[in-house]
């Protein structure tokens, strides 16, 4: 049968030929970093990435992204800070690993995907600011969001189910006197809800003090459809932000937008309605942030978590990496090449045999 | 005397196709999954028969080759976010706003590529574990190790099950007898008429032969039964499996309200076991020649389950070796356990007996 052993073949050549490409990339590949720096920015040329690593307990990394102004998106920042990250591989546009971390030797609570994230339980949130401002819960993925020029990105891995807390150090550069000129789009530091940087329509949030913000009822919106699921969770959203605006200070922990860090609309959607059905009980470390944040330049909270060095957390993700091949892994290789030679073997032998 | 030929039970090759598609289902790690990929292959041509489904893995393998290129294909067209090398800068295509969140095109990075290279070549492995048990297992042999109570699903799910081999056999025989022909003006032309026609056909006459062949042979009888008994058995047969199924759905949902696990897949198990035992009381059936669940079945389900449990545990153990780094990439390096659990589908191979080839089994008679 000549046809159909054409069709294996060349679904064999096709299969080896992936192969092949997917080993030259792998070996020609060298991620260039560019040149981020330790610490806040110094001025308003750059955006600072605050990553806060929360439950996973290395503290946070602060980073500036020299040189990223307006119109740059959170992952234009976050690369040019040099920051390592890695996308989940089966949920494209998924933020799964921040500095290598959570590594996947880690245990997450309740397990997680591909070792990173469990959409809804664990997963990193991502928050906006400008200089002096307060976190607002981004509205888009990490590359649609637009960042605030001289302003801050926020990371924070939230592992809890109920509560997706601001990253935990308060958004001002320790250097700057009076909050840098900022461009238009990007609000004042007075306490407004509608998010800084907001530029999808989506966004645009209801009314703050919708009706009854002292019990958040968060919709189970896990499988419901995009839209309604985005519009109920930007609702509960108003209504957190309802609720919290009663405390001066804890604001900048209810969520405003309508989608978190991924770009999957029903995944996102529900983990923003977990976080806005919890803004309310979380914000009591952030809100503490925020008020000693407006009278010392960007100190930490009392009692919050320690400040690392970006440098050494970059320099440990690198060195988590293999970059060689390993004994066992070309052992892998031979059998399957002894396989594949194997299988040939029997397969001719037992046609001439059969006839 | 010597012993006749026999076959490995068909359930022992599922079960082994089984725990090598769960074993896939742990790890996105390319040469691991090439690796499943290749121990079911080299077990299907070691220790298949001649029979008309035992030629179907090549369908199996072009559907998975299908998979990865359609996987690379979407990562290219709805590019998204990604890093490492550009490969391709491709313009980018606007889309209106309430479309925020797609791309179209855009420059294609390496480690989307790559990712779409795993997650392809993770449900082509599972697919071609699958397949490989469709060539190794006879379905009218696993037709009758069902037990009597799951008589009418189980041929139902067995007819579903062997359609997709039979349909690549069909599809073979039409294209073999064009050739014989050989009409190589009309024989791409047509494609309707010259082929999809024929291939249906051919599977309707197949079935219909199928269904006399299994009426006469007694299949599908109720015995003495009366049609009031019939009707509950069956009723809370397919209940059960009803509730097993919402049950187990429930099972992996965390959100799923607590009355929705365990207490559906319970209520649901019971039911479906007693509705077979039920039906199952007071009905007699002989076997013709009953397939043993011998040591060399046993030998070969060990295989399958073995891989699949060495996986299971490599993911709590060795979770890096199971999903590479794509940004930036590396090499998919693994330990010793993930390789061993690959390559314990092998076992396969050393328990089972040579396969019983029909132009063998005439040499001998």
């Amino acid at each position: 049968m000549p046809a159909p052993s054409r069709l294996l073949r060349s679904a064999t050549a096709v299969a080896l030929a992936g192969c092949a490409t997917t080993l030259a990339y792998v070996g020609s590949a060298a991620p260039a970093q560019a040149a981020g720096y330790n610490g806040y920015c110094k001025d308003a040329s750059g955006v600072t990435v605050v990553v806060d690593f929360g439950a996973i307990g290395k503290g946070i990394a602060i980073r500036c992204a020299p040189g990223v102004g307006g119109g740059a998106t959170d992952l234009d920042a976050v690369q040019a800070a040099g920051i390592p990250i890695q996308w989940m591989q089966r949920q494209p546009g998924f933020l799964c690993r921040l500095y290598g971390e959570p590594a996947a030797s880690r245990t997450l609570p309740g397990g997680g995907h591909e070792g990173c994230v469990r959409p809804g339980n664990t997963f990193w949130s991502v928050w906006q600011a400008a200089n002096g401002g307060k976190w607002a819960f981004a509205s888009a993925g990490v590359s649609e969001q637009t960042v605030t020029a001289g302003g801050f990105v926020g990371f924070r891995f939230s592992s809890t189910a109920t509560s997706a807390p601001a990253p935990g150090v308060a958004p001002k550069r320790p250097g700057a006197a009076s909050p840098a000129p900022k461009p238009s789009s990007t609000a004042k530091p007075a306490p407004k809800t509608t998010a800084p940087g907001a530029t999808r329509p989506a966004a645009t949030n209801p009314p703050a003090g919708s009706p009854d913000g002292s019990k958040t009822t968060a919709p189970q919106a896990g499988s419901s459809g995009k839209g309604s699921a985005a519009r109920s969770a930007a609702g509960s959203a108003g209504a957190a932000a309802g609720k919290s605006s009663a405390a001066p200070g804890s604001a900048g922990a209810s969520a405003t937008g309508s989608a978190s860090s991924g770009a999957r609309p029903s995944a996102s959607s529900s983990a923003s309605a977990k976080s806005s059905s919890s803004a309310s009980p979380s914000s009591s470390s952030s809100a503490a942030a925020g008020a000693s944040a407006t009278g010392s330049d960007g100190a930490v909270a009392a009692g919050g978590p320690a400040i690392g060095d970006s440098d050494k957390m970059i320099d440990d993700a690198k060195k988590d990496k293999s970059s060689g091949l390993n004994a066992t892994t070309l052992i892998g290789g031979g059998v399957l090449a002894a396989l594949a030679v194997g299988g040939a073997a029997v397969a001719i032998v037992r046609r001439r045999t059969s006839g | 005397m010597r012993r006749l030929p026999r076959s490995v039970h068909p359930v022992a090759w599922w079960i082994w196709a089984l725990g090598l598609a769960v074993a896939a289902a742990c790890t996105t790690n390319p040469i691991l999954l090439l690796l499943l990929i290749g121990v079911s292959c080299f077990v299907v041509l070691l220790r298949r028969g001649d029979a008309p489904w035992s030629r179907s893995l090549r369908v199996y393998l072009a559907l998975g080759a299908a998979i990865v290129a359609i996987r690379m294909l979407f990562r290219v067209l709805l590019g998204g976010p990604g890093g490492g090398t550009v490969l391709i800068d491709l313009p980018s295509i606007p889309l209106p706003s309430f479309a925020a969140g797609i791309h179209l095109l855009g420059p294609i990075y390496s480690s989307s590529l790559l990712d779409g290279l795993y997650d392809g070549l993770h449900l082509a492995a599972m697919v071609v574990c699958l397949g490989a048990a469709n060539s190794l297992a006879n379905p009218k042999r696993l037709l009758k190790s069902v037990p009597m109570g799951l008589y009418d699903i189980g041929t139902v799910v067995v007819v579903a099950v062997s359609v997709f081999p039979q349909l690549a056999e069909s599809l073979g025989r039409v294209r073999r007898a064009q050739r014989l022909r050989h009409d190589a003006a009309t024989s791409r032309r047509h494609l309707v008429r010259m082929t999809i026609v024929p291939v249906l056909a051919d599977a309707l006459d197949r079935s219909l032969a199928l269904a006399a062949a299994m009426d006469s042979r007694g299949y599908g009888r109720h015995g003495s039964a009366s049609s009031r008994r019939r009707l509950l058995t069956g009723a809370m047969t397919i209940v059960g499996l009803i509730g097993v199924c919402v049950g187990a759905y429930g099972l992996f949902d965390e959100r799923a309200p607590e009355t929705r696990r365990w207490p559906v897949f319970i209520a649901g198990l019971v039911l479906g076991v007693a509705g077979v035992v039920v039906s199952s009381i007071g009905r007699r059936v002989t076997r013709y020649r009953p397939d043993p669940f011998d040591l060399s079945a046993i030998g070969v389900a060990a295989g399958g389950a073995l891989s699949a449990a060495l996986m299971v545990w490599a993911t709590d153990v060795a979770p890096a070796d199971l999903h590479p780094d794509t940004l930036p990439a590396t090499w998919p390096v693994f330990g010793v356990l993930p390789l061993v659990a690959a390559c314990a589908g092998l076992l396969a191979v050393v328990a089972s007996p040579a396969p019983v080839l029909s132009r063998t089994r005439e040499a001998t008679a």
